[in-house]
């Protein structure tokens, strides 16, 4: 058990080492300037009087490149990225300067674990359900697995800007946009939590729908192969009932779906980006394309931080799962 | 214990209830098209600011682009009692929302604070800034530039100095100021949220009597991310006013009753000129004649924005790129456009590159004089729809009169890296082009800056000729209203740019405006002119747009 964890933890500090290092680096690798591209914002905004403008940008492009720290030789970028990191500082947005990257992150975050998370179990949950009932039945498998390829191509925003045009144009019973009303600021209150519902619906939907065909496809495959493996047939021959040997064909086909469902739970901070575009939700999908595309080198870093450190910490969560959900692991721990 | 958590929770409950802000619709004007992310500070003083900081803060004047007047707003009025002394009266009733009275202490403290936060920029030549009394303020100049201060009385956003000064230096510039900004305008900053930035009318306002009262209580602007969200908003109602870019919309006006500046195309009043800039530094480009013909090929008058805008802006542009406003026209030498102007003529662009021996080689491109390939490209920013379109349509142009000219589409900054830094050949751009007093800032935008490695301002054609600055310092220190002095110059001018084309004007661009109205009516239209239909906050008139929001009335 201990031999596990330790290796697991050797394992996954090596690995945010190497993906943080990347995060750092990859931004960078990006042509262009982003402290340029603040100064073009301010050129515009203050456009009005054209020529104060001249000494305003020069001065400001040496401002920022100070204060972002981009005029120091790489490594020393480098290192103070790891002790800005351990420090827990993430630095400050230059797309939406002043404001601390933390800040932007956790004031979005919430949107997308309240509306990424249920649609991701949901869906997992129910997609495997239905996948192994048509694993085992010829008929419904004829209907739902065309059904199911259909529904897992189907890009979100697409699906989204359709149930968005029957629910919110045509039949005008769910809000378009947005996670909550205009006239609504986030409270603890039933009024407030009953609106956010009520837009929660469509974008929850998108999702919901599109993965729930993934799911269902892995599931039965995974369940018409299980059910013809050895042991399968082994308990038939034994006399063992179809129930309990779909039972135990479930429990082994589920392992790879949990995988696959670590690795999107670990992506829920990012967000949804299309998603969150067609529905205008205030998620971090959409802030990590705009830091991506003003190569807004701290937010972009801060995004993919959460990711890995997501990703990291769900596949670490199933792996110590993995010790209950499939005796095999713990066993070979134990006894090797 | 489990009573007391209960207890607890139904205490949280209440109080939450208490304090929730529901806005009523009926009192709320919900706006958007300038505000694309989350709002991240509140400070007039950093021009990167969120929506509604003119509302929030005043100006001592307000500039209608309409009626081209300036309009006192928190000064009285204002001389020149020298050539060099510019003295302000202010309002005696106007009070910060803490109660202080606005002085002229907040006057001088406002315009001198660039002399020590080095990332603001000082109007000019401005010296000093004299407290005479409370009310009164006085500019000395060593020699005014008239249109950067004219620019600054209606520009600059006056901050309380009882507040302010007590701040660190370093902090003014990056100071957030999203916790109750102490302002003296109509508005007060609410509350905000990642979709909406939200002002309450201050009740109390010294305003209102000299301006009348504004009717929403609540002004919301939205922070929306896609185009077809902002059209089903507006088409449902929820957003009374749209200064978005809505494409293919001219259909949906009559359909849903919305407003529009004019009832038949062009819909939109023009807001500021995109223009084709050819780097000037690079052959052939760096030849007067080649870049008129190109000129001819383009034209003022081509179906571009029929192709692209179909109706929302005007179908020609003014062969100088003026904006049809009579603070700039009245300066357009009609003389000298009809001498040195072009049209729309495809056959004259061909003869001209002809004559300057630019034949056609084997595979059908024109090639240099001395038969090397010539290879021209236009680059825009990638996703920005319309612009897009409209460079295709002008390579296409290029491409007819035997130019081989390819439509590129970089991300942003790309573009503008290799924009400012003359890496291209060929670029759209309109950033400094708005709307103002008078055209010098146009000019000098295009033509004023010298030619540096970086262009970051201006200039970015990289266009050297010394008699054109020469020309526009000029006119920098000649009032305003002194036509007759300034007419010569700016004919000058524009017999330069006609001759040499630095630039070639593409389009009008339009100011975005539509409105529904199911809840609020009376909006602005060029029947009913009575304001500026612009809710942006990049352009300096929009303190002017006051008008707008004492001007609509409730629908019932």
């Amino acid at each position: 058990m201990r031999k596990y964890l330790t290796r697991k933890i050797i394992i996954y500090l090596i690995t945010f080492f190497i993906a943080a290092s990347l995060d750092w680096a990859i931004p960078r690798l990006m042509p262009g300037n982003p402290v340029s591209l603040i100064v073009s914002r301010f050129a515009q905004a203050s456009s009005g009087s054209a020529a104060q403008a001249s000494v305003l940008t020069k001065q400001m492009f040496d401002y920022f490149m100070q204060a972002f720290q981009l005029n120091i030789p790489w490594w020393e970028q480098y290192a103070l990225f790891w002790r800005n990191l351990l420090t827990g500082n993430l630095g400050i947005s230059m797309y939406l300067y002043p404001e601390p990257v933390i800040n932007i992150i956790l004031s979005a975050v919430p949107y997308d674990i309240l509306f990424l998370l249920p649609s991701i179990l949901l869906s997992f949950w129910v997609g495997n359900r239905i996948g192994a009932w048509a694993a085992r039945s010829k008929k419904a498998d004829n209907i739902l697995l065309p059904t199911f390829y259909i529904l897992t191509s189907v890009p979100y925003f697409w699906l989204g800007i359709l149930l968005v045009w029957i629910f919110g144009t045509l039949l005008r019973l769910l809000p378009m946009s947005g996670a909550f009303s205009y006239s609504m600021t986030p409270s603890f209150t039933f009024a407030f939590i009953f609106d956010y519902l009520k837009h929660w619906i469509l974008p929850f939907l998108s999702l919901f729908i599109v993965s729930l065909g993934g799911w269902a496809i892995g599931m039965r495959n995974m369940i018409i192969y299980e059910l013809e493996s050895n042991y399968s047939r082994y308990m038939g021959s034994l006399g063992a009932s179809q129930r309990l040997i779909r039972k135990y064909s479930y429990r082994n086909a589920i392992l790879p779906q949990i995988t696959g469902l670590a690795l999107q739970l670990g992506t829920i901070v990012a967000g949804a980006i299309t998603t969150e575009i067609v529905f205008s939700y205030p998620g971090i999908g959409y802030i990590l394309f705009e830091g991506i595309m003003n190569k807004d080198y701290p937010l972009i870093q801060g995004c993919f931080l959460f990711i890995i450190a997501g990703v990291l910490l769900a596949n670490f969560i199933i792996d110590i799962l993995y010790m209950f959900i499939d005796p095999r692991v713990k066993i070979a721990y134990t006894e090797g | 214990m489990k009573k007391i958590v209960l207890a607890a929770v139904v205490a949280l409950m209440v109080a939450s209830v208490a304090m929730a802000l529901t806005l009523p619709r009926n009192e709320t004007l919900y706006f958007g098209g300038s505000m694309w992310g989350p709002l991240t500070n509140f400070n007039p003083l950093n021009p990167n600011h969120g929506w509604g900081v003119d509302l929030v803060y005043p100006t001592l004047f307000m500039y209608n682009p309409l009626t081209n007047q300036m309009i006192p707003y928190l000064a009285e009025s204002g001389t020149w009692t020298s050539n060099t002394t510019y003295v302000v009266k202010l309002r005696q009733n106007a009070y910060w929302t803490d109660g202080q009275p606005v002085t002229a202490y907040d006057v001088k403290y406002t315009f001198e604070l660039p002399f020590t936060v080095n990332q603001l920029v000082a109007v000019p030549s401005l010296k000093a800034v004299n407290v005479i009394n409370d009310y009164t303020v006085e500019f000395v100049f060593s020699q005014p530039n008239y249109p950067n201060f004219y620019g600054a009385l209606y520009g600059s956003y006056i901050v309380p100095e009882h507040i302010w000064s007590k701040m660190a230096t370093s902090d003014i510039f990056s100071y957030a100021n999203l916790t109750n900004p102490v302002g003296c305008g109509p508005y007060k900053f609410l509350t905000y949220n990642p979709q909406e930035i939200v002002l309450e009318r201050n009740d109390n306002w010294w305003g209102n009597d000299v301006f009348g009262k504004p009717a929403p209580k609540y002004l919301a602007e939205l922070a929306v991310s896609s185009n077809n969200v902002a059209l089903g908003l507006l088409l449902q109602g929820q957003l009374d006013i749209s200064n978005f870019y809505l494409p293919g919309i001219e259909s949906l006006i009559k359909p849903y009753n919305l407003v529009a500046w004019n009832d038949k195309p062009p819909y939109m009043l023009s807001s500021n000129t995109a223009l084709l800039f050819l780097n000037n530094s690079v052959a052939p480009l760096n030849d007067p004649q080649f870049r008129r013909a190109l000129a001819y090929a383009i034209g003022p008058t081509s179906d571009l924005t029929q192709r692209v805008y179909a109706g929302q802006v005007p179908n020609y542009v003014d062969p100088l790129g003026f904006l049809p406003i009579e603070s700039w026209m009245q300066f357009e030498d009609k003389n000298v456009v009809s001498q040195y102007g072009y049209t729309y003529d495809p056959a004259k662009a061909v003869q001209i590159l002809d004559q300057l021996g630019y034949k056609k080689g084997p595979d059908g491109w024109r090639t240099m004089p001395n038969g090397k390939p010539l290879k021209l490209s236009i680059i825009c920013p990638y996703g920005w729809t319309d612009w897009m379109a409209a460079e295709r349509i002008v390579a296409e142009d290029l491409q007819k009169i035997g130019l081989n000219v390819t439509a590129d589409f970089p991300d942003f900054t790309t573009y503008w890296n290799n924009f400012t830094s003359g890496n291209y050949t060929m670029a759209i751009n309109n950033f400094g082009s708005g709307i103002s007093m008078t055209p010098y800032t146009y000019l000098y935008w295009l033509f004023g800056y010298p030619v540096e490695q970086y262009m970051y301002n201006g200039n970015f054609e990289r266009y050297s000729n010394p008699e054109v600055v020469n020309l526009l310092n000029k006119i920098s220190s000649i009032p305003l209203d002194d036509v007759n002095a300034l007419q010569p110059l700016y004919s000058e001018i524009e017999q330069i740019f006609l001759k040499n084309m630095p630039v070639i004007p593409l389009w009008y661009n339009g100011m975005w405006y539509l409105a529904n109205q199911s809840v609020w009516t009376n909006f602005p239209n060029a029947k009913n002119p009575y304001a500026f239909p612009s809710t942006w906050t990049n352009n300096a008139v929009t303190t002017a747009s006051l008008y707008l929001y004492t001007g609509i009335k409730p629908a019932k």
